[in-house]
């Protein structure tokens, strides 16, 4: 009964998947999949399709979203690092299909996710079918060793739960993806999302009934996990390409200071920029 | 000529490699089961003992000046058995072949392993090592002692260094033939499934797999190696292929309807119909919900490995 509805909305879905998604997806990761469309990461063709129709047309649409510095990208293996918020990933999601459909040539970014998620049914299922990656490390290695880009959210899974008065605040930065980039001799591209924090209001991260349901936190929002039509901007930095050795931990602290500076810089000017949230 | 002894013979996968190998070489295939249907006409003898007891000393001391290289197959997977009972035969066994191997210094000894032994858990890596933690017993504890044998015959790289000691850990095997825990699945009508995971399951050729073993016994051929395919997919697509109809439930259910249910149906099926005992473990059921991805190129670049079978003619084979 249940796979009947799913099997008829997937449906539907492909049959409206607009020609420019199909092509793009097709040029981008064709390559690594098999004849059945899966690669070996777990990707699937027909998913990121559908997935990049719904958020492409979300992002004209929906949330109007607006892109500087894609030029910043680099051939190769590059690392995506910015801030977190809109409290349900959506930040990840728009920014994955920035980089897929606005991007020349059109670039596949594997998100490195939490691995509370491969807990989580049904998450467990989609979260590899769309090219996303249990964060770590070496994940993260193997992919970028394979010239491929990722998308690293440093201030972990709780930083997409932050709280309305504490929005475009940056938490604390883990060190892993800058080990990771200096061994892998990677560019750090930066980022500044704006928009997200004001897309899922959350007045408070309920800890207490998010422990019992399992999950790092549960947002109390006036208009649930449904996001408010607010206009959003991503600012991409210059890639900052490190050359030091990534077992000195004062260097790499030093280093990944740098790169928040860069990303709070970003943040600050897309502000600045902003003449109204919707 | 080269003499072999395969323990376990009569398994699907000793079957086929006794076909193979007495082709060129001498076989001595072991079982404590009956050897049934035909056998391979030349440089084959079948010889039905227990390997846990004194016959099989007997023979080994027979033979012992022709013997040049052991494949040890007798890890039962027999699962109906319970944990107890599987762990005190298969370690045992693989107790006992070791001891003569040593005792005698085959040059050759050659165990298939399976890639069960890293465990499927939740936050595994992809492309594991073959350095990796063998996990494999701590959710499915009937899998215990297979990783303990495992373990066991790594004993022979620093106990007896001169024997050329190889242990395949090869992916899921499909085959027409072979009876591997996803093989099994897939060859039922209908199973249940764990609702809301479906992770990517890699998989090989069972004649693949037989020559990987025909690789392993080259000489000069040496170590611990994952074996791997030519693919992965994942299990909706697998089932579809196979025309197992899957019926998804939330994990407990699914769990209880494998461990009550299912054999219930099957009890009553064999009073009734004659049908065979229900061969799948409830733990097993972690394999079809959490990933577990192998890395083997390490065979590969030594050996020059390469399946032959592609992931569509693979798939095929279950049909």
């Amino acid at each position: 009964m249940i796979g009947r509805v799913i099997d008829a909305v997937k449906k539907k879905i492909d049959g409206r998947i607009p020609a420019e998604v199909d092509a793009k997806v097709e040029q981008t990761i064709r390559e690594t999949c098999n004849e059945w469309g899966y690669s070996e990461w777990g990707y699937s063709l027909d998913w990121i399709k559908r997935q990049i129709a719904i958020s492409w047309f979300l992002n004209r649409r929906y949330f109007r979203t607006t892109v500087s510095g894609l030029s910043n990208i680099p051939e190769g293996r590059f690392m995506l690092v910015g801030n977190h918020s809109g409290q349900f990933a959506y930040d990840g999601m728009l920014i994955g299909t920035v980089m897929l459909m606005n991007a020349d040539p059109p670039r596949f970014v594997h998100a490195m996710v939490g691995d509370f998620f491969s807990y989580a049914p049904f998450y467990a299922d989609l979260m590899p079918r769309l090219g996303q990656v249990t964060g770590a490390y070496e994940n993260c290695v193997k992919l970028l060793n394979e010239d491929r880009g990722v998308m690293v959210f440093p201030e972990g899974e709780n930083a997409g739960g932050k709280v309305f008065f504490d929005r475009y605040k940056l938490y604390k930065f883990g060190l892993g993806f800058m080990k990771i980039a200096l061994e892998t001799r990677t560019p750090i591209v930066p980022f500044g999302f704006i928009g997200g924090e004001e897309m899922v209001v959350s007045f408070s991260r309920m800890e207490p009934l998010a422990k019992i349901a399992g999950m790092p936190y549960l947002p109390l929002s006036p208009t649930g996990i449904i996001p408010m039509p607010v206009k959003c901007s991503v600012y991409f930095g210059n890639p900052m390409l490190f050359k030091d050795d990534p077992f000195d931990d004062d260097v790499v602290e030093n280093n990944v200071e740098r790169v928040k500076s860069e990303i709070r810089n970003l943040i600050d000017k897309g502000l600045k920029s902003r003449k109204s949230i919707f | 000529m080269e003499t072999i002894v395969i323990t376990g013979v009569c398994s699907a996968m000793g079957r086929l490699l006794a076909e193979k190998l007495a082709q060129t070489r001498n076989v001595i295939g072991i079982d404590k089961k009956t050897w049934k249907g035909a056998a391979p006409k030349t440089n084959f003898t079948f010889h039905k003992t227990d390997i846990r007891k004194r016959g099989f000393t007997n023979l080994f001391y027979k033979h012992r000046k022709s013997i040049n290289s052991v494949i040890h197959l007798a890890v039962s997977k027999n699962y109906t058995l319970t944990p107890e009972k599987l762990h005190e035969q298969n370690i045992i066994a693989a107790r006992s072949v070791l001891n003569r191997v040593m005792e005698y210094q085959v040059k050759k000894f050659v165990l298939l392993s399976e890639h069960s032994v890293y465990g499927a858990l939740p936050g595994n890596i992809m492309r594991l090592k073959e350095n990796s933690p063998l996990n494999g017993g701590r959710i499915f504890k009937e899998n215990t002692s297979i990783v303990e044998v495992d373990l066991m015959c790594t004993e022979l790289f620093w106990a007896a260094p001169e024997i050329e000691t190889v242990i395949l850990r090869p992916v899921n095997i499909l085959g027409p033939k072979t009876r591997g825990l996803l093989n099994t699945y897939l060859k039922l009508k209908a199973a249940p499934s764990v609702m809301g995971f479906n992770p990517m399951m890699q998989v090989i050729h069972e004649d693949d797999v037989v020559s990987a073993v025909e690789i392993a016994l080259q000489p000069g051929v040496k170590g611990i190696y994952n074996v791997t395919g030519p693919g992965s997919l994942p299990l909706p697509v697998l089932a579809d292929e196979a025309g197992l109809k899957r019926i998804p439930l939330p994990a407990p259910l699914a769990k209880n309807t494998i461990r009550f249910v299912a054999p219930a149906i099957y009890k009553l099926g064999r009073r009734l119909f004659g049908m065979e005992s229900f061969p799948f473990p409830v733990s097993g059921l972690s394999y079809f919900q959490y990933m577990l991805n192998i890395d083997g190129t390490s065979f590969r670049t030594a050996t020059g490995f390469e399946p032959e079978k592609s992931l569509a003619e693979t798939v095929e084979s279950i049909k």
